[in-house]
């Protein structure tokens, strides 16, 4: 019988290595997602060419200096992108996978959070276009934040100044979080589909 | 009770309880590094995407039905799409695609680093265990 004084903190260091290990994991996922989407698209539009190539995805210079659509703004790109879903991986990624539970003896598969992913997604959207929109704002100058001032489409009542950010963090908060729930219980459903 | 040490696991463990104790972690650690499943987060996160793509294509017809503007910039990457009737369920295809990839990226890359940490872990502590051996030779 294992006493009960070598039990919890056994049990707790094997929990902070495994929640250690999955950051680091989500950390990396996203980086490598964000940084090369963000390169991919950057090189589209410089292989497509034309005038004034990049009028729009080159506005991510006010957020990221030094990029540019080019080449080398492409890996730049990479490099912020790999970064900063590094970053916002491994601090907002669920902290614990649900995993099934069951007692079979085929491979398992982890199981998704509904609540973890739809709070993750929900805070990461919020976070982001909380920032950009505040960066933008700060930043001034004239005809500020022309693109994404268009979000007050889809997001009624947004706009590119700091009450603008809240309403606009606030629609994010909701949209991610069903997004992420809409993501975690359809691969749930597939899985257990696959594996039966 | 006999009390003995198990190198690299719980430090005291009665001999009745080891193996139950030392199988529930390891089970513990199976589950909790077990690999997403590819395919089925590629659908998920291309059916997400799909679905969003559509929808906002829709609610920019009904809301600025004149102006095509910003939306309209994903033509760029989106070869046929548009904002229109027609232009949500291309773009519904085109996300879906793209989402599908982006998933099955993602899991991808998560497993890799699971792997391999597992991987790491395992091997540090087989060395761990047979640390004494060449003691004994």
């Amino acid at each position: 019988m294992v006493s009960p004084a070598d039990e919890a903190p056994n049990t707790q260091r094997a929990a902070s290595v495994l929640v250690r290990i999955n950051a680091r994991a989500w950390g990396v996922a996203t980086g490598a997602l964000l940084g090369v989407g963000l390169c991919l698209a950057t090189l589209i539009l410089v292989w497509k060419g034309g005038s004034d190539v990049g009028q729009h995805l080159g506005r991510l210079s006010y957020v990221l200096p030094g990029y540019d659509v080019s080449y080398a703004g492409a890996l730049l790109g990479l490099v912020y992108g790999f970064f900063i879903g590094y970053a916002l991986g491994r601090v907002f990624g669920p902290k614990r996978d649900l995993a099934d539970d069951s007692a079979q003896d085929g491979p398992i598969h982890v199981r998704l959070s509904a609540r973890s992913w739809g709070f993750t997604l929900g805070v990461l959207l919020a976070l982001l276009l909380f920032l950009m929109t505040n960066v933008l704002f700060l930043r001034g100058g004239s005809d500020v934040g022309s693109l994404l001032r268009e979000l007050h489409i889809y997001l009624p009542g947004y706009s590119v100044d700091f009450v603008g950010s809240l309403i606009g963090a606030a629609y994010m908060l909701a949209l991610g979080w069903i997004l992420g729930q809409a993501v975690a219980l359809i691969y749930n459903r597939a899985v257990t589909r696959a594996e039966a | 009770m006999v009390w003995r040490r198990q190198a690299g696991a719980l430090p005291l463990m009665s001999d009745a309880h080891s193996e139950a104790a030392e199988r529930s972690f390891e089970r513990d650690i199976q589950v909790a590094l077990a690999p997403l499943h590819k395919l089925c987060l590629g659908l998920s996160f291309g059916a997400v995407a799909g679905a969003g793509l559509f929808l906002a294509t829709l609610l920019h017809l009904w809301r600025s039905p004149n102006e095509a503007y910003p939306l309209a910039l994903l033509s760029q990457y989106f070869r046929g799409y548009d904002v229109s009737w027609s232009g949500a369920f291309v773009g519904f295809g085109w996300a879906f695609a793209t989402g599908f990839v982006a998933g099955w990226v993602f899991a991808f890359c998560r497993n890799v680093v699971t792997g391999l940490t597992r991987f790491v872990l395992r091997t540090r502590a087989e060395l761990e265990a047979n640390r004494g051996f060449l003691d004994q030779i």
